[in-house]
């Protein structure tokens, strides 16, 4: 299982990524409370894609496992109004890969 | 800039037919090669990496997207052909079996294939995706409502693929072929093989080089600012 705040940490490197690629402009420190989509997100509606593909990346290389990030998982999301921080996306992490140890 | 002998190529549905045919075409030119299809493949070469793979499961997707990256680090190019080929029935005798295939296959299996290369694709600020429809589709012929219908589906996801995806840098277009001889062609009718002849506008059976050279035009550098078109081959329409 990764923890949130593992989580949080994959989060930072995916961003960290997209910062030296050019896909945002500044460096964002993240915490809990950090946009990633929506209004008031820094990524756009690619960048944020890019960063959703980054993170399943990051973590079938972390577990060595696959692993399958579904917005529609998330109980947070809702479709009509999709906002989401990081901290339901570390919770979401947290919980989805504690289901794979329980297979 | 990548040369060819470095480029990764996608391919579905290569146990025969057209998609061994492209293939064979880009192992000449020194790419490597990812193929898959439901059935066993006896095709074999250094450069040719293949597997089992039904593309309307989503997992079988995913793992063979997954190896193909682990095995190549990269996907440049990926041809979504895998389609059924079905006996042709006029609607009111379809089963809805017989759509659920098509809709399966066609529509679910290009749409989850486009979306697991995507991401690697968007990773790497690159990629060229073509996706093979049909000549039925514009010359709407009657017996392939289900077969037309979900080619039809093709092209229109395909169009919306390539306005979300240009902005990274990713193309997506549409090959639609006429009649193209192939052993599977060979076991259709001579009738239903003259009346689609009939109808394209180039009245003869097409190769799979023919295919094979829109396709490498359009994953070429030279069709960079080419995405969401469709172009009918042998066919004005």
């Amino acid at each position: 299982m990764i923890s949130k705040k593992k989580a949080l940490e994959i989060i930072q490197d995916s961003f960290d990524s997209l910062f030296r690629s050019g896909m945002i402009d500044e460096k964002v420190i993240i915490n809990e409370n950090t946009p990633i989509l929506g209004d008031s997100s820094v990524l756009d509606s690619i960048a944020f894609v890019t960063h959703f593909a980054d993170l399943e990346d990051r973590l079938i290389n972390l577990i060595g496992d696959d692993i399958y990030l579904v917005l529609d998982e998330i109980n947070e999301f809702d479709i009509n109004s999709p906002t989401l921080n990081a901290g339901i996306i570390s919770n979401y992490i947290e919980d989805k890969t504690g289901k794979l140890n329980d297979k | 800039m990548i040369n060819d002998k470095n480029k990764v190529i996608a391919i579905t549905g290569t146990s025969g037919g057209i998609g061994l045919g492209i293939v064979k075409y880009y192992l000449s030119l020194g790419y490597k090669v990812a193929g898959c299809a439901r059935s066993d493949s006896d095709f074999e070469h250094n450069d040719y990496f293949y597997k089992n793979v039904d593309i309307k499961e989503e997992k079988q997707v995913r793992s063979w997207v997954q190896s193909i990256k682990k095995k190549y680090k990269r996907i440049d190019v990926l041809v979504c052909n895998a389609g059924l080929v079905k006996s042709s029935l006029t609607m009111p005798v379809t089963s809805t079996n017989i759509l659920q295939e098509f809709m399966d296959v066609h529509i679910k299996g290009t749409f989850i294939t486009c979306r697991e290369a995507s991401k690697i694709m968007l990773q790497q600020k690159y990629g060229r995706i073509i996706n093979i429809s049909s000549i039925n589709v514009p010359l709407l012929r009657e017996g392939t409502s289900a077969y037309s219908g979900t080619k039809a589906a093709i092209e229109t996801m395909s169009k919306i693929f390539a306005k979300e995806l240009a902005p990274i840098g990713i193309t997506c277009n549409v090959i639609s072929p006429g009649l193209i001889d192939n052993e599977v062609t060979k076991t259709f009718s001579s009738e239903w093989k003259k009346n689609l002849i009939d109808k394209q506008t180039i009245k003869s059976a097409l190769k799979v080089d023919d295919l094979c050279y829109i396709i490498n035009f359009l994953i070429g550098p030279k069709s960079n600012v080419i995405t969401g078109q469709v172009i009918n081959m042998g066919l004005v329409n």
